[in-house]
């Protein structure tokens, strides 16, 4: 399997706080990866390196064998890594429908020329993407939604629109930031059947932040252990559930 | 021309200790309320108008008219963030900048409608009262600003290091939300805050006042310099406006000696300018805390 | 030809060929000095405003130095067409031109930091913008300024010259340019680009996750909205013929924010709404400038704390609210279908 992102040696500090500590992992094509950690273990901020919100102080950043390491977001994300946030993040002010379009739209044509210059041309983006859209809104459910205002959405609704957008731009990579916090248990199985079927049917790669262990069981090829800016431990799920590193990280026994 | 140096470096002090004092308040407010408080000069120049108005008006010795002045300075701004800021604390960080910022003409234009723009003059006997320290001249009212300004620094010093709600307003520059859930009253520190800042600036307007004279556009430009401290020293971090201060009263001063007096304070926003060229957090860096 | 008028009649264009209708033949029923100058200046704020409703409405940045483009591009049309016999047009090329560069270095110069400080920073530039107007005397004559500025004239060789020296025809002039630059507001925010614009003002880090390059497209909103601060200024040079460094005004300032904020951030109808208003309203009352601007203060603060979407943001809302409640009572038996 073909690795697509290769994080090497990656450190990143705050003031006197380290926040990550020489981290290196890779994730291969077509695998779910899983990220778990204590809280304040440097998820997060790991993320943050790798999409390019946050420069890392030390270490290389690869994605398909070309460096990214601090690159700006919106370069990264162009090359086909998307990510998703903590707390729901959708375009409150647009409609669903418009968020589904926005988060495409970049990925077609990034040239203000065109866009005010060739009305025929945009006009024809826009019904692609409208098309992709409906697909994609209709194979979540929430097709129904479509016109309505994201902020008009229920929470794990807008969790939905959130995976929807992210979809959009079929990326090479999508990393979720805690897909399943503060999610009712029907829609965290029903987040993990979408996940599972990207995977299975379209090979898409993932790499996933939780805390939610049974949903990382389920779910996770592998998985990747932090603990306070370190990796501590990296294997199957079975594996690390009994790993006692990690035990002794979550409960510090 | 030695001596000229020194000269205008003393001054450069002086003007540093006014930009401090209204450049501390600024800090704070923006530290702990994450509010551009631009209605900040009209508090300094507030403060010298109650001045006028307790000074000359109504005849009071002039202590009594600046401690008065600070009163009701530290109220009104108490006023300020009732009336004004509260209500926009929650709805993001747009709408309370522009907000000051119409305070702030609101205020200009205020004072314009009911004492007239005509400047006018506040003298007082330490205006008058030179010193003259081998060759370097300043009255003695110059003098005071250093020494209030000073005082006023390592009183706030004192106050945010010991004193419990001194310490909440650090908690709450840090992290707001921590703060709160911990108990700290915010809304009540908020007027505290706002209270220390208009408080200072309104004494400085009212220690100033008298070396210039007063008119309602005074705080204008100052204010503008004010943030230039703000920002060079790194938004929210008090010492770093402080600084900030004096380099660019130092810079200034020395700037209108060698080049010209118009030019002092385009001198200053050019400093300004380079400084964020080259580290747009303010030389002292982000949030280093109050 | 059909598709295209279903779709500006469709979004609501067909108000705006009204109100460009409106505009134009506002000289067939008076000749009035009075009115046509008070509707000039609504043509001036209009296009001052337009370009602060892109930053403040559009990226969501809170730029104060919209007056900085309308001197830039007053004190460039007046110099050349005064000094250096520079024909009308060409003026106000240059003056667009050197708005756009202005616009440009500023912008690059105040994105560097935090948006709180960029207010600020664009502030400074207009002082100090202003402070070299009244100092490098050579090039803009300083306090005095620059009189005796002529009107517009274009000419055309073998045809022959225009100059617009009436009222009316300076109303046409400034309605032409009106025509114009609404026509590329409202392209611009019905267009992927205003789309982006307001990914970036809703939720910066969002749209960057999404690809957007905030960075270039703030400058994007302020270089337009510079440039038609700098044709704002050509105008107002030839029309008031005269030319002084209190036009880097904070005056002008709170009136463009008021306009803004009243009308609606971030709708072009709310500009237009907003600019009508607080031109024809002063002119009507008649006050004192002190007065009136200690009244926008009160007002605009009273605005930001009961309704700062603005009298057209109102009117969205409850536009959406009424739709919504139709659709709620239609849908009301499946809601339970897929909730969430």
């Amino acid at each position: 399997m073909k690795s697509l992102l290769e994080i090497n040696d990656v450190s990143k500090h705050f003031f006197a706080i380290k926040a990550l500590n020489k981290v290196n992992l890779d994730l291969k094509e077509g695998e779910i990866l899983g990220l778990i950690g204590p809280n304040g273990s440097g998820k997060t901020t790991l993320f943050n390196c790798i999409t390019g919100f946050y420069m890392p102080d030390g270490g290389k950043i690869y994605f398909e064998e070309e460096e990214i390491t601090g690159l700006p977001p919106h370069e990264i994300a162009l090359k086909g890594m998307v990510r998703t946030f903590q707390l729901v993040h959708v375009f409150r002010k647009m409609t669903v429908i418009e968020n589904m379009i926005m988060a495409l739209q970049q990925f077609q044509d990034t040239s203000v020329i065109n866009t005010l210059f060739r009305p025929r041309y945009i006009e024809k983006l826009e019904e692609e993407a409208i098309e992709k859209a409906e697909k994609i809104l209709d194979f979540l459910g929430i097709l129904f939604l479509k016109d309505n205002y994201a902020s008009e959405l229920s929470y794990g609704q807008q969790k939905l629109l959130e995976i929807g957008m992210s979809l959009m731009p079929s990326p090479k990579v999508l990393m979720l930031d805690e897909p399943t916090a503060a999610v009712n248990p029907t829609m965290i199985n029903k987040i993990t059947q979408i996940i599972k079927k990207l995977n299975s049917e379209k090979n898409q790669t993932f790499f996933v932040i939780e805390h939610n262990i049974d949903f990382i069981m389920d779910l996770c090829n592998r998985v990747v252990v932090l603990d306070h800016g370190e990796k501590i431990a990296e294997g199957k799920p079975e594996k690390i559930k009994e790993d006692p590193k990690v035990i002794e990280a979550y409960f510090g026994v | 021309m030695n001596g000229s140096i020194i000269q205008y470096l003393i001054n450069g002090v002086f003007e540093g200790s006014v930009y401090a004092m209204i450049a501390v308040g600024l800090s704070l407010i923006f530290g702990i309320l994450e509010v551009v408080n631009f209605a900040h000069g009209e508090f300094y120049m507030l403060g010298a108008v109650f001045l006028f108005v307790f000074f000359k008006i109504l005849g009071m010795p002039y202590w009594i008219g600046v401690i008065l002045s600070v009163m009701f300075m530290a109220a009104f701004g108490v006023l300020v963030e009732r009336l004004t800021i509260r209500p926009l604390i929650g709805k993001g960080w747009l709408l309370p900048i522009i907000a000051t910022f119409a305070l702030s003409l609101g205020l200009q234009n205020f004072i314009i409608v009911t004492f007239g723009s005509t400047p006018k003059p506040v003298v007082t006997k330490y205006a008058n009262n030179v010193i003259d320290i081998g060759g370097i001249y300043f009255t003695q009212q110059r003098l005071f600003i250093l020494i209030f300004a000073m005082t006023a620094f390592v009183l706030l010093h004192i106050f945010l290091k010991k004193t419990k709600t001194g310490k909440a307003m650090r908690a709450i520059s840090q992290n707001r939300d921590a703060a709160q859930i911990v108990g700290i009253d915010t809304n009540k520190i908020y007027m505290i805050t706002f209270a220390i800042g208009s408080g200072l600036a309104g004494l400085a307007g009212a220690i100033v006042g008298p070396i210039y004279v007063i008119y309602p556009t005074m705080g204008a430009l100052l204010s503008l310099k004010a943030f230039a401290c703000v920002i060079m020293g790194g938004f929210g971090n008090v010492k770093g406006a402080i600084y900030s201060a004096y380099i660019l009263g130092i810079i200034g001063s020395l700037g209108a000696s060698f080049v010209s007096q118009t030019y002092k304070d385009i001198i200053i926003f050019a400093v300004l300018i380079c400084v964020l060229l080259v580290r747009p957090h303010g030389i002292f860096g982000k949030k280093v805390g109050i | 030809m059909k598709r295209l008028k279903e779709l500006f009649v469709a979004r609501g264009f067909i108000l705006y060929i009204l109100f460009f209708i409106g505009l134009s033949i506002v000289p067939v029923f008076t000749s009035s000095r009075y009115i046509l100058n008070m509707l000039i200046y609504f043509g001036m704020y209009l296009l001052l405003s337009m370009g602060l409703n892109l930053m403040i409405g559009g990226v969501g940045l809170l730029a104060l130095c919209t007056p900085l483009f309308f001197g830039v591009g007053a004190y460039t049309s007046a110099i050349l067409t005064t000094f250096h016999n520079f024909p009308f047009l060409g003026g106000l090329l240059l003056g667009m031109v050197f708005s756009a560069v202005v616009a440009y270095v500023v912008g690059i110069l105040a994105l560097r930091v935090s948006y709180h400080a960029f207010a600020i920073i664009t502030l400074a530039f207009m002082i100090i913008f202003q402070l070299v107007a009244y100092d490098w005397v050579s090039l803009t004559k300083g306090p005095m300024g620059i009189p005796g500025i002529p009107r517009p004239s274009i000419s055309i060789p073998s045809i022959g010259t225009w100059t617009f020296d009436t009222p009316t025809e300076l109303y046409y002039l400034i309605t032409v340019l009106v025509i114009i630059s609404v026509v590329v507001f409202y392209r611009i925010q019905n267009s992927r680009l205003g789309r982006t614009f307001i990914s970036i003002r809703e939720d910066e880090p969002l749209a960057e996750a999404y690809g957007v390059d905030s960075k270039k497209y703030k400058i994007i909103a302020f270089v337009i909205g510079g440039i038609f601060g700098g044709i704002a200024g050509s105008y107002y040079a030839h029309y008031v013929k005269f030319v002084s460094p209190e036009i880097f005004s904070m005056y002008l300032l709170t009136t463009l924010l008021i306009i803004v904020i009243v009308g609606g951030a971030g709708y072009l109808e709310g500009v237009i709404i907003g600019a009508f208003l607080f031109t024809v309203i002063p002119e009507a009352l008649r006050l004192a400038p002190e007065i009136r601007d200690l009244i926008y203060a009160l007002l605009l603060i009273v605005i930001l704390i009961k309704a700062p979407e603005g009298v057209y943001g109102r009117y969205k809302e409850k536009m959406r609210r009424l739709v919504l409640q139709k659709k709620t009572k239609e849908k009301k038996g499946d809601l339970h279908e897929v909730s969430a």
